[in-house]
């Protein structure tokens, strides 16, 4: 039972590692930080994982309890995280993956936070309704939100 | 290019780049699910742990001093109250995060923050109340309320005590009460 619980965390972590890790990254101003909340987002993840277990669509599951983790981040700073050498080569500033990953962070880091969740949940697809029961406001103020963030996209 | 399609592009373009990287290996994530507490549930963790062997150490110093073992229970229940709105005021459940709306994490951020304030503002003068009770009924057992030197020690000692345990709780409370409020600044925008 817990090997099944393991591997299934696990294979779930491979499948949307990438998302985890930009949505971490946009949140953060170091790849030390992204390293640091992307392990910490996998905890909750973990800690969660054997209550979720069906409850409602996975994907949808995972970006909310990372979107709350990154938003929660500043509350637990001081978790010690297990020190690893997270950061991916492509988010390395010599490369032109990483410049190009640089901009896009230097733009989107530029919103609110709170603005900042709902255009990353804008970018992965997801549809109004999905974003307005993640964040908690109505699909509506998702639609009008979104507006503002790209007027303030274009004047930044 | 509308704005946003372009950071869509972008967004896509870095997420292929990270797929084709390895990011966590398996040794790592095993790593990870070893590591399970956050140092707000290893705080109230060490409370439940600490709370049966204050009460013996209580315990045995009403024995030692010869004292009511009242003053220990009552120890005992106040700490285990205590503890029991530090397990409600100081975590946010990893459930509440796979199930609350962001709005929903802001609202009980709020609530803790309240909550918190009456918690301190309750227990910590019935910790001050209780020390006051405890350090007089070792005295008066004792017959020690004449001898100047000892009641002078114990004095001091519990007022050293006291400022001490002032100190952590102040501490914990505006640690926990800034955290709350930077995230709440964070969060503000979503009030309108």
């Amino acid at each position: 039972m817990e090997n099944n619980l393991t591997s299934d965390f696990e294979r779930l972590v491979m499948e949307q590692k990438s998302t985890i890790y930009s949505v971490c990254y946009m949140f953060t101003d170091t790849r030390t930080d992204a390293d640091d909340l992307f392990q910490e987002v996998l905890i909750c993840l973990w800690k969660g994982f054997d209550s979720f277990r069906g409850d409602s669509n996975i994907r949808s599951w995972v970006y909310r309890v990372s979107m709350n983790t990154c938003i929660s981040y500043k509350r637990k700073k001081r978790v010690k995280t297990v020190p690893l050498d997270l950061s991916p080569d492509v988010l390395d500033n010599n490369s032109p993956q990483g410049k190009q990953a640089s901009m896009l962070h230097a733009r989107i880091s530029r919103l609110e936070p709170f603005d900042r969740a709902i255009v990353l949940l804008w970018l992965e697809n997801l549809p109004y309704d999905e974003i307005a029961a993640i964040t908690g406001i109505s699909a509506k103020n998702v639609g009008v939100r979104l507006l503002r963030i790209k007027e303030k996209l274009k004047s930044l | 290019m509308d704005e946003l399609e372009n950071l869509r592009q972008e967004m896509s373009a870095l997420k292929q780049n990270l797929d084709r990287q390895q990011i966590i290996n398996k040794n790592m994530l095993r790593n990870v699910m070893k590591h399970r507490a956050s140092w707000l549930n290893t705080l109230v963790n060490v409370e439940i742990i600490m709370l049966p062997l204050i009460f013996l150490l209580f315990v045995a110093f009403g024995a030692i001093f010869d004292i009511s073992m009242w003053y220990a229970v009552i120890f005992l229940i106040l700490a285990a109250v205590d503890t029991a709105f530090d397990w409600r005021t100081m975590r946010i459940s990893p459930r509440l995060l796979g199930t609350a709306s962001m709005i929903e994490i802001r609202r009980k951020l709020l609530r803790q923050k309240k909550e918190r304030l009456w918690q301190t503002c309750i227990s910590a003068p019935l910790a001050i109340i209780w020390l006051y009770f405890y350090l007089r009924a070792i005295m008066i057992a004792n017959d020690v309320i004449d001898d100047v030197a000892l009641n002078f020690s114990i004095s001091v000692g519990g007022v050293i005590g006291l400022a001490a345990a002032i100190v952590v709780i102040i501490v914990i409370y505006r640690k926990a009460q800034g955290t709350n409020d930077s995230i709440l600044s964070d969060m503000n925008e979503a009030d309108d």
